[in-house]
This record gives C-alpha cells, structure tokens and sequence, in this order.
C-alpha cells in the first residue's frame, strides 16, 4: 500500500463509536477518504453503514472517535455545519423534497449560495440534463432513478469536497443502476471525492478505487477494490468463518 | 401422528406480490421437526414476508403453506397460533405499561377470567386457572432466567432483555414451530449467549422447532443446522453451515445485490 | 406466475388500485360540493354570503397561521385563537393606552390615539390611522412573544422529542394561560376600538356591507397574497417548505432549520395580531372570543387540507359561509338560531375526518 500522508486525506474517520439509544452500532471504525477517490462501504446487514454516513454528517452524535476533514475536527458538529464546511450527503430514502419542485430542490441544495445558486444551478442542469427537462415538476411525481439523480443534484449543489453516498442503487430498476453508477463515476471523474455505502458490493467494487468491508460495526477488510473482488476473504466476512 | 419423515412445515410455490413487485416468489421450502433451520438472505429476500404468510398476516397470491399435513394459508394469525406455530417480531413491542409477568399470563386465549359473568360466577375456576396460568408463566421465566424481572414493567426492560420476553410469550402456549425474525439484533453477548443455550434447550431437550431469520452469521453458523438461503423471493439453497459457506450461488446472492422482479417488464 | 397467482395479485393491486381511485374520487365529489355550495349559497342569500366572505377572509387569515405552524413546526397550535385576541388587545393598549384598573380603566398618559388626527376617520372607515399604526405595533409586539414562547415551551419539547399530544396539550395550556391573562389586564366586559354605530352600505342583490367590512376582506387577500410571494418566491420561503416536508433532509443541505423556525414565528406571529385586530374590528374585542372563533379556524384549516396555504383559504372560506348562511336554514319550519354558528363548523369537521381526512388538497398519507 503506498504511503499515505495526512495531507492527501480529505476525510479521516478514527475509530468512530456510534449508535441509537441504548443500542451502540459502530463499535470503533475507522477509514480514510484520499482527494479526487472513491470509496466503497460494503458488508452485510447490521454492519453499521448507515450509521456510519450518518454518524459522519451530524444526524447521529458519535459517542467516541474523531471525523477530520482535511486538518480540522468536525466531530459531532450539527449536519448544517458539516455540510457547509463541505460534506454532502445524499441520503438512502427521503432524499428529495417531494412538493418542493426539481428547481427548488436544488435551491435548496444551494441555500448556503444565495444569489450565487443560480449560475450552480444551471451547470447541474447541464450535468443532468434529464432533471433540466422536468425543473418545474414536483419531485414527488419523479421516478425512482429521476429522484436518485435529483437527490444527486442537489448534494452537488455545494461543489462538496467529499461526497457521501448512502445505498444509492436501493430499489432501483437494473437500468436506472446502471445510469446512477454511470452518473456517480463522471462525477467522481470531475475529482469529487466520494464515500459509497452498498448492498450491491460486486457493483460498489467494480466503481470505486479503494474499499473497506465493515461487519458488525467493525473494520474487517480493506484495500484497493479490484483485489476485494477476487478475494475470498470477503466471502468470509458475509458468510462467517 | 406425522411420520418423522414429513416435514413439520412446507410451502410450495408460494407467491406474494405487492404494487407489481413480487416479494416472494415461488417459494418452495419445508422445515423438519425438532431442527433449529436457519433462514438467511439479503436484504429485500423476502423473509419477513415469508413469515408473515406462514403466521396468517399475509394472504398468498399463489401458492400453499402446509403446517403438519394440514393447510394453514389464508388462516388468520389468531388461528395460525392455536394451531401451534408462535412468531417473535424484529422490533420486541411487549405490553409497556404491564410487568413481565402480566406481559406472559396475558399470552393463553379464552381464558376464563375473561367473561365477567364467570368472575362472579365461579370463582373458584377462574381463580385455579389464574394459579395454573402463574405456575406456567413462572416457570418460563425461570427457565430464561427472568424470574428477578417479573414485576418490573416491560418498558424498562433492556433491548436484550425484551427479546427473552418476547420468546417466553411464545413459550406459554406450548407451541410446537417457533419463528424467531432476528432474536440476535440488538442483544449484548451475555444475553445472546442465554438466548442461544435456551434455544438449543428447548429444541434438543422439550422437541420444539425453531426456524429463525437471522443476519449475524456467526449466530447462524454456530446455531441452526440446516440454513435455507432465499434470495429474490425464493429458495436458492440449503444445507449445513459448511455447505453454505461454500455454495457460490449464496455469495453471489449477497454480493451481486439483488432485484426484486417485476411482475410486467 | 400462474394465472391464478395472478388474478389473485391483480385483484389485490385492483382492491388498492380502487382505494386510492375512491380517495380521488371523493376528492372530487368533495369540490363539487364546495363549490355547488358556495355557488348555491351566493345565489340564495348574497348578503349572508357577503357577510360569509369578509368573516372568512379573518379565517382564512388565521386558517393560514394555523396550517403555516402545523406544516413547518408539526404541531397543532390550540393557542392559536387566543394569541389572535391577544394581538387584537395589544393593538387596543396601543391605541388607547387603557389596561383594567379596580375599579376603573387605568390611562396611560400617551398613546397612539393622542397622536394628532390619529382618530379621524380616514374616509369612510369607523377608525383614523391610529389603528393601522397600533396593528403595526402588535404585528411586533406577537412576533417577539411567539418566538419567545417557542423557546420557553416548544422548543425544549422538540428537543425532547415530545409527541404530537403533548405539543396539543402544552399550547392549550398556553391558551387558558393567555386568556386568563387578557381577563386581568382588560376585564370580561367587551370593548370597542370605536364607539358608535355606523351605517352600512347598500350593494347590489341586498347586499348590506359596512366599509370596514369591505376593507377588512381587502386587506385579508392583500396578506394572503403577501404570504403567497413569500412562501413560493422568497428563499427564506421555500426553506419553509422545505422544512415542512423533511427536516433531517433541510439540515443536511445546510439550512439552519432553527433560524428558519425562528422567522416561522415570526410570520405567523405577524398574521395572527392582524388577523386579531380584524376580528376584533368585525366583532369585538372579547376574551373569550380566542377559543370560540378557534373551531371554525381549525374546521376550515382541516377542511382546506391541514398544511396547504390555499387549502387553508379556501376552507376558511367555506367554513365562513356555511356559517352565516346557516341563520337562513330551515330545521322543521323553524330558523337555525344564530348562536348554532359553531355547530355547523363543527359538524364539518367531523364529516371531513370521517369520509376525507385530508380534506380538498391535503397531501396523501
């Protein structure tokens, strides 16, 4: 593994302790997101992966740990001011905001721009033209895949440093997938950095340079995704020793 | 009596669909009695579906579910439970404002004391039932070692500890199929550990079946034998932990994520 | 799949198919009956239908603070009446400087009514430009005691994660604790802005309306269209909306979600000392007056579809107009008493809750 300094690092989670009422989920687990990467989360059920972006943009006050981005702290700041010193996050489920329209979702999306929102606005338009031919719709009425991009737009609104990526593929028709991760890599070309969580590891693999495979709200695996899919470690961690 | 060849539980082709998308689907599996079968999957699989079936929450569009020869499909849940079949749920919802004993004694249908009239009536027999009913429920509890806990009101309970009561709920009634969906989530390992031996006592030493949904696979490995696998509403496998583990169709299952079918294209 | 299998699941997509097919069914049947209704009652009685339109357009001004709170902050404010009569009170001790006294009123020495020509009628209304000055004031003087109330009571609910009933019972505390208050600074006996007795004026088809009537209804619209620009043109708006349908969502795009509740207040505290002051203007200033005008206000809120600014306007609308028109009704030869008004708001409700929750344009649960 190449030798990584701190610098390269926009995200570093340490051994982050999270969970909910008395349930603890995360129980220490710790990764690294490096400029311009993406990053797959995969493991199976109960892993804690959700809890993780969570626990990352402020929805979920970690209990332990430390979430840097670059060279400063943000652990357990409110999601407002995560996300406005860079941090997007595009939730799993209810990622739009259904009687609002396209345009004003991502309005929203760029709240913190103000009067600059316009001209951000315009470039999603041209990075999704799909959504450009619907501004006026109510999200409510999109389509599964339409919502995943639009839910994709307006966390992109804030040009992120890193890009939180909760299930995207969830419930979503093989061809709408396939459109998504299409989407996701150009994005991730552009040199945004990006942190996936995945049902679909083989999917997730396949996209992202780098990997860790979380179980039971732990680290069990990491390293660079193309040797994680040939591996059999990774069966192990699904399947149990 | 069954032949201890018959299965003690079995669907066959069995079909639940909903809005278009088919979340189970020609689902053919059976259960033997006296096992501890696991039932695993990825998410979206369909087994808390299947259990609803089995349990008379759902109708089956298609399909039959057989319970000791009998047909139980389309039973209401009331029913499915009388005839011996118990269901914990993944999210425990006992009785809050009630203490683990009432949470338990409450369990046994029609009971005398219900009717107003045989309160007054006869006295004597409500009141022995009561005494018959508060043996059994002891008991239970001292079995899963919640004896201490019986006076104490099933919302203070712990995560772990809501769990064993909702297994002691199934155990009031003698059932002889017990359907635990993920009795592991949630529970600190001192409890899982009481949680796992109870089962296994209760299979090996009283002859009661459990078929259990779980995602912990350490938990499944170690406890059920044999693990059916369903993926995209049906059966895809089944066999002994090891055989699991190694079946490339089960990792595929998990890795490759999956889509529930559409009914029309 | 079989073809049974089939049948089976079609039948069952068939029987939510025709669920959701009957709600827009009885959504439709609901518009017509609105509208045939208010079409009817304009026809057979146009004066009680005037009378209904400047009443409702008080309703729907509060309708609208209603659903505005409901929407953003989720809760159902049962102080909502009282608070308007509150304004209307504030904008009376403005204007007149008088508070209740043993045994009688006690007189500030100045207030706004000393200000010169600040009581001479500005044309042909009963007040001079002390009242819209004083309303001003009160617009104010609610706004900065809304928001004081969210931090001292709703705010450390919300905190705590409170449940929809415990808001409900925590604002009708506020309610009892409000009027009891304006019982002790301005006594149970009713009072006016202006003394006197004015004319009214004669329209068309029997139409009796006084001016202030007619300016009351004027500056209703004037504020509902104020509020619409607001909601759908202004960011601060939109954040509301926002807001209202997925807050977890809005804090994640950035918003301050508890800046924007804090101008949530400010709004509907704003509307509800106008909205007060109208009231009082129409009828009088009372402290009872608060909770009474309350369920007709919540009946149009629900009616409209609890949450929707229009649906708001709209249901206030006909709440208002099926009540005054309904002193023209007929039950076995006799006239429906007046003092029934409420029964009829109330017997909405109960019709909207039970055969269409969601009312005309709720959003579907």
């Amino acid at each position: 593994m190449a030798a990584n300094t701190s610098n390269a690092n926009v995200l570093e989670v340490r051994d982050l302790v999270a969970g909910y009422g008395e349930v603890e989920i995360l129980h220490g687990v710790t990764l690294r997101v490096g400029q311009g990467e993406m990053v797959a989360v995969i493991g199976p059920n109960g892993a804690g992966k959700s809890t993780l972006m969570k626990a990352i943009v402020g929805l979920v006050r970690p209990r332990a740990g430390r979430v840097i981005l670059r060279r400063e702290d943000i652990t357990g700041l409110p999601p407002e001011q995560v996300v406005a010193r860079g941090v997007c996050y595009v939730p799993q489920a209810d990622n739009v905001f259904p009687s609002l329209t396209v345009q004003e979702n991502l309005e929203m999306g760029g709240y913190l721009l103000g009067g600059r929102a316009r001209e951000r606005m315009e470039r999603a338009f041209a990075l999704f033209p799909e959504l450009a031919r619907r501004r006026r719709e109510r999200a409510g009425r999109l389509s599964g895949g339409q919502r995943q991009m639009l839910a994709l737009a307006r966390a992109l609104m804030l040009d992120p440093q890193v890009l939180l990526l909760d299930e995207p593929s969830a419930g979503l028709a093989p061809r709408a997938v396939e459109a998504l991760f299409a989407k996701v890599q150009e994005i991730n070309g552009t040199g945004v950095a990006m942190l996936m969580v995945e049902q679909n590891a083989r999917a997730a693999l396949k996209l992202a340079h780098r990997a860790y495979v979380l179980a039971m709200g732990q680290n069990r695996l990491e390293g660079p995704a193309q040797e994680l899919l040939a591996s059999e470690e990774v069966a192990r961690v699904y399947l149990g020793e | 009596m069954q032949s201890a060849q018959a299965p003690l539980l079995e669907t066959r082709d069995l079909v639940k669909a909903f809005d278009g998308l088919l979340a189970v689907n020609r689902c053919t599996l059976q259960v033997r009695q006296g096992t501890i079968t696991g039932l695993i999957g990825p998410n979206g699989a369909g087994k808390t579906t299947l259990f609803n079936l089995i349990t008379g929450f759902l109708r089956p569009a298609a399909g039959a579910i057989y319970f000791r020869g009998e047909r139980i499909d389309g039973l209401p849940p009331h029913k499915v439970f009388r005839r011996g079949i118990a269901r914990t749920f993944q999210i425990p919802r006992p009785l809050a404002s009630m203490t683990v004993l009432e949470n338990l004694m409450l369990v046994p249908p029609e009971q005398k004391g219900e009717r107003l009239w045989n309160v007054w009536l006869l006295p004597g027999q409500v009141a022995r039932q009561e005494e018959e009913i508060f043996a059994k429920a002891m008991s239970v509890l001292e079995f899963l070692d919640l004896a201490h806990l019986r006076d104490e009101y099933a919302a203070n309970l712990s995560a772990g500890q809501k769990k064993l009561l909702e297994l002691a709920r199934t155990l009031m009634c003698d059932p002889q199929l017990v359907l635990l969906d993920e009795p592991g989530a949630g529970v600190n390992p001192v409890l899982l550990r009481r949680l796992v031996a109870a089962i296994e006592e209760l299979c090996h030493g009283r002859g009661i079946t459990f078929f259990i949904i779980e995602h912990d696979m350490d938990l499944v490995m170690r406890l059920c034998n044999p693990i059916i696998v369903m993926s995209s509403g049906e059966k895809i496998a089944e066999g002994t932990p090891d055989e699991i583990r190694a079946d490339e169709r089960v990792l595929e299952a998990y890795l490759g994520g999956q889509y529930l079918q559409r009914q029309r294209p | 799949m079989t073809a049974l299998a089939r049948a089976r699941t079609l039948a069952e997509t068939g029987w939510q198919g025709l669920r959701y097919r009957a709600d827009a069914i009885a959504g439709v049947v609901l518009w017509a009956l609105v509208l045939s209704f208010l079409a009817g009652a304009a026809v057979t009685s146009p004066d009680h239908f005037a009378v209904g339109l400047v009443v409702g357009s008080v309703y729907a001004l509060a309708a609208l603070g209603l659903t505005l709170i409901y929407g953003v902050l989720r809760f159902a404010n049962f102080a909502h009446g009282d608070l308007m009569m509150l304004g209307a009170y504030v904008a009376y001790f403005a204007l007149t400087g008088a508070v209740l006294g043993t045994r009688r009123d006690v007189q500030l020495p100045r207030a706004l009514d000393s200000l010169p020509g600040a009581t001479e009628r500005l044309g042909d209304l009963t007040f001079g430009y002390g009242l819209p000055l004083a309303t001003a004031v009160a617009a104010v003087a609610l706004a900065l005691l809304c928001i004081g109330l969210d931090r001292a009571v709703y705010r450390p609910l919300r905190r705590r994660r409170a449940g929809v009933v415990i808001f409900a019972v925590a604002s009708l505390g506020l309610a009892i604790g409000l009027r009891s208050l304006m019982l002790m600074l301005w006594g149970p006996n009713p009072r006016l802005y202006v003394e006197g007795v004015f004319p009214a004026h004669r329209f068309p088809f029997g139409v009796l309306l006084k001016s202030d009537q007619v300016f009351t209804f004027a500056v209703a619209v004037a504020l509902a269209g104020l509020v619409y620009l607001l909601l759908f043109r202004t960011r601060l708006g939109k954040a509301m909306r926002a807001l209202a349908d997925n807050p977890d969502l809005a804090r994640v795009s950035g918003i301050d979600t508890e800046r924007i509740v804090v101008w949530t207040w400010v709004v509907a505290g704003a509307l509800i000392a106008v909205a007060g002051v109208l009231l009082a203007l129409q009828a009088q200033l009372n402290p009872q007056l608060g909770f009474v005008i309350l369920l007709p206000v919540f009946a149009g809120a629900i009616l409209g579809g609890i949450g929707h600014p229009l649906g708001a306007l709209v249901g206030a609308l006909v709440v208002a107009v099926a009540q005054e028109s309904s002193v023209g009704w007929e039950f076995f030869g006799r006239q429906l008493d007046p003092t029934y008004k409420p029964g009829v708001a109330f017997v909405i409700l109960i019709a909207i809750l039970l055969l269409r929750p969601r009312g005309l344009m709720g959003a579907r649960t």
